[in-house]
């Protein structure tokens, strides 16, 4: 029996009566990273004892303030306070409490209503609506010019470790191989003298995916003010698992050009780092951070603010504007001017979570002596009167250089999408699961992958099979016959859809789309319908269920080119990307995810680093949806159905996203003994505390797999969906 | 010189000032130094203004009784006013608004606005009991208590200056008139009968403090319990089963007892003590222990009854009550 014990701000509420807690745990909601912290709400009605009366301070006598400061209210129900629940004096979960109302009788009070919030916050609530825009990417790392030389070098070679690159995808240009000098500009042959190839300008930068990981990692912590660190677990999200750490976005938000032309020749350079004492406002790298718990938690006020930046004596007659970012989007900008100028920002810019960043667009190199932006404002501080003042000043090194360079900023540059999205995105192409581990860490693992993703010691971390990386969480076996009630079962079918499609949201590209109109099917698109076959072919379609379900990644999925010498038909080493539509024009489309492969010895192509001049090489990075070239070595890809290998030509490459990833759990689905069993059993606390969904149920002779599980925390009482081994 | 004022009945505190600025009155509610509540309500220049302060000085009234410490239990409290601008500027330094020692105690509707003990028609010094005949012949001397032969007491009293104090009397005791009280209390012995030497009630009486009574006869105890079950399969991986273990399991057994007294013969006017027990919040029953007869002990219980009639001589003849209570408690302790 267990007994349940609630305090607000460690004082313990009186209660009515046993108060009973339910848990519900699905596999569905593990598959969803959206639900990896599940949120925990309960509502109480407690009485309106003497020691309840104290704590709330009989919230419904408006007229009781405060006794030390009297403009807010004896209780202050605008404020969630921290909160705990214990069951038999064990902690349960901690949270916070929110006083909803009173109620009373005879104009006596007689209950409060209060909701105890647990201080896990689902995922959309921390990250919001917040886009990938809004990472911090503070690291100098991205510091990045766009010119010639750098994009070259960025082509040629891995920067950094190959944080970012650049791949051979052009967002206009129809690139083609033609082993004879011809006046065609967009010929990759390269001959000395003739200006033919791929401008520089076609290209664009391309981040790791790992990248944006560690990037989420760095900017949603308990320090800048959110709920929880989300921390992932290295189980999948790990530089020796090529199949995700090969993996890039291509840096491509808006159609064409990275900088469109323009009349008047500037140039826009961001500011370098801050420096200086954080004490409300954060600072990371060059990005200015409003934490939200400044203005919750503090219930602080920015009053004023103001950037002001003085150019070095040699750069005093240089006309400049200052322009701020919000979350990569331009919020503000000053007048043209000379000379030490300022710019304040509108107090509706200063939002909770917002990513601040200040450039300086100008006409030609300057000096920058002195960058600085002010803040000031207030706060209040929990059990003391009054506000109190602070003023955050962050200054950016002396005399740094803005060059009459082209910057390319990540995080202008970077696809329009939420971080949730991308995270769903990776769970639906991956078949990912997530959970909390007891140190808080996000374990994102595989649901049941083959044994080909294994990447470390033969194992890939596959939830129903293996333990994680930290070795723990292996799957276990409970006998739980005993604890099973016989009264009552149900047995029911388990097969909930006729059909289930994989695919990708965004097939608009031209090779894409060509593949459709000349093949019939949406490229890299897998309809299953029940077959035995791991590559997902084969089945019937079964018609006790009418539905079809979607799995729909919200990416852009191109079809890759390898070009063919135009003189001979001989084919090169060349496979490029086209990003334009069905028409060949600029196409913008849903965020771009490859693999990238580094040739070495490749065939030449001809790049042009100025209109009068170009330069062959023979390395460059290669964009492609499998994660090797050639026959040789894996055959894993990103496509959901074998097609044929856009550089071989041939459908060997057989290790699709469906039969690594998906293919275990799915046709288990569609097992003609596979059923669904609802049970309801009254399980002791060594199981009840201890039980994981990936662990396994023996009833009598049987034995099955978790589908859900509802608990009645104070009896043990569970309410089971069960689905048997096949 | 104190006044008691009875905290379950609604307790006024009431503020004036003439200011044309005056916007607001801040009250202070305070026990010694420690302010528990401060209070500002709109007021307007020359017109009263009040608050309600019952329910938050009896938040701070905590009733105990262990089976031996009579005491009385009081919260001293000072209500505090301050008329000030609608800004929140004093207009004037900080009044008395009220003040006074707030008990556990209720005044009747009858008893009108801020009833004070020993309420109305009583006066002091008084025992703080039913009066045999109030009102009638000569007042405030006429109380009695009613306990068997060879058993000691406590009876509240109040002073002419309104010092509320218990007073005890020995196990072979017939009468007491302490000084303070000026009254004399008659106490009636009980025989003992075939149902023993009777139990005691203990409860927070109309006047706020511990009062006994006794039940002379009849006293039954009952136990009653709930669980839950559910139907295991004890089917074994051989196929087999255990005819020892039971497939019907238990769980969540929880059990309270209750206690069914009677009053044995009351005089009439006694019907008082037995309509301050039923409406009281706190009551105890002092018992023999289960495992050791001999020796007393006290647990808190609920009067279950939640009506009597009242009974008269003319009546009923003999007048008699058979109060129900129940276990504050589970019986399986489950305290956590």
């Amino acid at each position: 029996m267990q007994e349940l014990q609630l305090y607000i701000e460690s004082e313990r509420l009186d209660l009515f009566k046993d108060e009973s807690i339910t848990l519900t745990q699905t596999i569905q909601n593990i598959k969803d990273v959206a639900k990896v912290f599940t949120s925990f709400t309960q509502t109480f009605n407690v009485p309106a004892s003497k020691t309840n009366n104290r704590i709330f301070k009989h919230y419904y006598n408006f007229h009781i303030v405060n006794n030390d400061d009297n403009s807010i209210s004896g209780f202050d129900a605008r404020l969630k306070k921290s909160g705990k629940i214990e069951l038999n004096t064990i902690p349960f979960k901690t949270g916070r409490i929110k006083l909803e109302g009173v109620g009373l009788k005879n104009n006596l009070a007689h209950t409060y209503k209060i909701t105890f919030f647990g201080n896990t916050v689902e995922l959309p609530d921390i990250l919001g609506d917040d886009k990938l825009d809004s990472l911090l990417f503070g690291s100098s790392d991205y510091d990045l010019e766009y010119k010639a030389s750098t994009i070259r070098a960025y082509l040629m070679t891995s920067q950094g470790n190959g944080k970012l690159i650049v791949p051979l995808i052009t967002h206009t240009q129809r690139l083609y191989y033609s082993g004879t000098v011809s006046s065609n500009t967009d010929n990759l042959f390269f001959q000395g003298g003739t200006i033919q190839g791929v401008p520089f300008s076609e290209l664009k930068f391309a981040i790791r995916l790992y990248e944006l990981i560690l990037e989420i990692e760095d900017k949603y912590t308990v320090a800048n003010g959110y709920a929880n660190n989300l921390i992932f677990s290295r189980d999948f999200f790990n530089t020796s698992n090529p199949a995700f750490y090969n993996l890039y976005m291509w840096l491509h938000r808006k159609s064409g050009n990275v900088n469109p032309p323009q009349q008047v020749i500037s140039f826009t350079s961001p500011s370098p780092s801050w420096t200086g004492t954080q004490t409300q406002i954060l600072r990371n790298g060059n990005t200015i951070f409003i934490p939200s718990t400044f203005f919750l938690g503090s219930n602080g006020r920015i009053l004023d603010n103001e950037i002001k930046v003085t150019p070095a004596n040699q750069s005093q007659s240089v006309d400049y504007q200052i322009v701020v970012f919000l979350n990569g989007a331009q919020v503000a900008i000053s007048s043209s001017g000379t000379g030490q100028r300022t710019l304040t920002l509108a107090s509706q810019f200063l939002i909770p979570n917002g990513v601040l960043t200040v450039s300086l667009l100008h006409s030609s190199v300057m000096v920058i002596q002195a960058m600085e932006w002010e803040f000031e404002g207030d706060f209040t501080v929990s059990g003391q009167p009054g506000r109190t003042s602070f003023t955050d000043t962050f200054n950016t090194p002396a005399n740094w250089t803005a060059a009459a360079v082209f910057s390319f900023d990540v995080r202008q540059q970077i696809p329009d999408m939420t971080i949730i999205s991308f995270l769903t995105s990776m769970f639906k192409m991956f078949n990912l699961v997530a959970y909390l581990n007891d140190s808080n860490v996000i374990v994102v693992r595989p649901l049941e992958a083959t044994s080909v993703s294994s990447f470390v010691s033969g194992k890939n971390f596959s939830y129903l099979t293996d333990d994680d990386i930290s070795n723990e969480n292996a799957p276990v076996n409970y006998n739980i016959s005993e604890f099973v009630d016989t009264k009552t079962s149900e047995v029911n079918i388990a097969l909930p859809y006729k059909e289930i499609v994989y695919e990708y949201e965004g097939l608009g590209t031209f090779l894409a789309k060509q593949h459709n109109q000349l093949f019939g099917s949406d490229w890299g698109t897998l309809g299953y319908i029940g077959g035995t076959d791991p590559e997902g072919t084969g089945g019937i379609n079964f018609n006790a269920s009418t539905e079809t379900y979607k799995v729909t990644v919200p990416l852009e999925h191109m079809k890759f080119e390898r070009l063919v010498n135009a003189a001979n038909g001989a084919n090169t080493d060349i496979q490029w990307g086209y990003s334009v539509n069905e028409n060949q024009q600029p196409f913008i489309g849903k965020p771009l995810i490859f693999y990238a492969i580094l040739q070495t010895s490749a065939t030449p192509i001809s790049f042009i680093n100025t209109p009068t001049s170009t330069q062959s090489t023979n390395a460059y990075w290669t964009p492609s949806n499998s994660l090797v070239l050639g026959n040789a070595g894996t055959k894993q890809n990103i496509n959901f159905n074998n097609e044929l290998n856009e550089f071989t030509g041939t459908n060997t490459f057989i290790d699709t996203l469906f039969n690594v990833y998906h293919s275990n759990y799915i046709i288990d689905v569609f097992n003609t003994s596979r059923r669904l069993t609802k049970i309801t059993s009254y399980l002791p606390l060594n199981i009840l505390f201890n039980f994981e969904l990936n662990d396994t149920f023996t009833i009598g002779l049987n034995t099955y797999i978790i589908n859900s599980i509802t608990t009645n925390l104070q009896n043990g009482k569970s309410s089971m969906e069960l689905l048997n081994k096949v | 010189m104190a006044t008691n004022y009875a905290l379950r009945s609604p307790l006024y505190a009431t503020a004036n000032y003439v200011s044309a600025t005056l916007g607001q009155f801040k009250f202070r509610i305070l026990t010694g130094t420690t302010v528990l509540y401060t209070i500002i309500k709109p007021a307007s220049s020359g017109v009263d203004c009040f608050i309600e302060v019952a329910e938050l000085l009896r938040d701070y009234l905590n009733i105990t009784f262990d089976g031996t410490n009579y005491t009385p239990q009081k919260i001293s409290f000072e209500i505090r006013n301050t008329p000030q601008t609608a800004a929140g500027v004093n207009l004037n330094s900080e009044g008395l608004a009220l003040s006074g020692d707030g008990w556990e105690a209720y005044g009747l509707f009858t008893d009108g606005k801020n009833p004070e003990l020993p309420f109305e028609n009583r006066q002091k010094p008084t025992w703080l009991l039913p009066e045999k005949y109030p009102v009638t012949g000569t007042p405030n001397d006429d109380f009695f208590v009613y306990v068997p032969f060879d058993v000691g007491g406590t009876v509240a009293g109040i002073s002419f200056g309104g010092v509320v104090s218990f007073f005890p009397f020995s196990d072979a005791a017939t009468s007491i008139n302490p000084s303070t009280i000026g009254a004399p209390l008659t106490i009636s012995r009980i025989g003992c009968t075939k149902y023993g030497t009777g139990r005691k009630i203990t409860f927070i009486n109309k006047y706020g403090v511990l009062q006994d009574l006794w039940f002379f006869l009849k006293a039954v105890k009952d136990i009653s319990r709930t669980n839950e079950s559910f139907q295991s399969n004890t089917l074994t991986s051989s196929a087999n089963f255990s005819q020892t273990n039971a497939p019907t399991k238990l769980f969540n057994t929880r059990a309270k007892q209750k206690h069914t007294l009677s009053s044995g013969y009351y005089p009439e006017y006694m019907n008082a003590s037995f309509e301050e027990l039923l409406l009281s919040e706190y009551v105890w029953y002092t018992r023999a222990e289960d495992d050791q007869p001999n020796s007393l002990e006290t647990i808190p219980v609920i009067v279950k009854t939640s009506s009597i009639k009242y009974k008269t001589n003319l009546n009923d003849s003999l007048i008699e009550y058979v109060i129900e209570f129940e276990d504050a408690f589970d019986y399986i302790n489950n305290i956590r």
